[in-house]
């Protein structure tokens, strides 16, 4: 079984400096095809949390029903 | 001959096709095989004639011994005959090469089984798009969906939105999955998240859509205590899906 999420973004909910940020990507409304992201930090890096568009995670069987 | 022996000689050339079918398949979060009886039944006789075949050939390729077929179907059939009496002193005669011949075949169709669904998975040859994806896809919907399987590479997390009813308001319900349950009908059970944060829904009639409203947006939730929230499948109305991708 895979994992659901990478243990880099693991890191980073497990990191008290990106929970606010986390969790303003995931509380802000954007429309069906933005996209959403917020710098965080990863083991002293830089790096930039993206939400991919809402258009590309349609399951199939949304998508024929 | 009674029809016993004959059913369990059907069922250990079948074993190979079961065996196979049983370590190739994949689970969801719970051993899953919702697939009706018959068509499991189908699978797994093509996959024990395909098996069966190959050991066959291979056993003559690489020996000397032959499979005697006339003794097998005598075997298979039970009538009580000559050519019954003899194929049963065969094999008790050469219990060994018969024993060895199915032990190994069905040792063969575990690392087969095994061995297909590492390749597909590998080489994600059940991906959307690929080739042989009808073929080889499994059944497990909710795995594709939440591993964001089908995507060119495979996101670092997902985002979940979902709506549920508390007395006659509706919520929000937003978060980070991190582990997902199946029941034992195959359905969703429950997602829990991290990072939960919730709002009443009927907040959006007052809000607008454009930018300049953000903070606002981010004002009408207010987070959940806590380091995983469950959220129960029976009770979410609408499911939304998003990947999370880190870059830079």
């Amino acid at each position: 079984m895979k994992a659901i999420l990478s243990p880099e973004l693991l890191r980073v909910l497990q990191d008290a400096s990106n929970k606010d940020k986390v969790r303003r990507i995931l509380t802000v409304s954007s429309g069906a095809n933005a996209t959403d992201s917020v710098d965080i930090t990863v083991d002293g890096k830089k790096k930039r949390l993206t939400l991919s568009p809402v258009a590309l995670v349609r399951p199939k069987w949304a998508a024929q029903g | 001959m009674n029809v016993a022996f004959s059913a369990l000689l059907v069922f250990l050339l079948l074993l190979p096709g079961v065996l196979f079918r049983t370590y190739f398949k994949r689970a969801e979060k719970v051993v899953l095989d919702i697939k009706p009886f018959g068509q499991a039944a189908i699978d797994a006789f093509l996959a024990a004639l395909v098996l069966d075949l190959a050991w066959y050939w291979g056993a003559a390729l690489l020996t000397s011994y032959r499979v005697n077929f006339n003794a097998l179907l005598t075997l298979v059939a039970g009538d009580k005959s000559p050519n019954l009496d003899s194929a049963i002193a065969a094999v008790a005669t050469d219990p060994w090469h018969p024993g060895i011949f199915f032990a190994s075949l069905y040792a063969f169709a575990i690392l087969a089984g095994f061995g297909l669904r590492y390749a597909v998975t590998r080489w994600r040859l059940d991906r959307r798009g690929a080739p042989l994806a009808n073929f080889l896809r499994f059944d497990t919907p909710w795995y594709y969906l939440f591993t964001g399987y089908d995507r060119a590479t495979p996101p670092d997390g997902v985002a979940i939105g979902a709506v549920v009813c508390l007395g006659s308001t509706a919520y929000l319900y937003t978060g980070v999955l991190i582990e997902y349950f199946l029941d034992d009908q195959g359905q969703l059970n429950r997602l829990v998240l991290a990072s939960a944060a919730r709002r009443p829904l009927s907040d959006d009639e007052a809000s607008g859509t454009g930018d300049q409203d953000r903070p606002l947006i981010d004002e009408r939730f207010y987070p959940i205590e806590g380091d995983y929230f469950v959220l129960r499948y029976s009770e979410i109305l609408t499911l939304n899906v998003r990947y999370l991708d880190l870059s830079g």
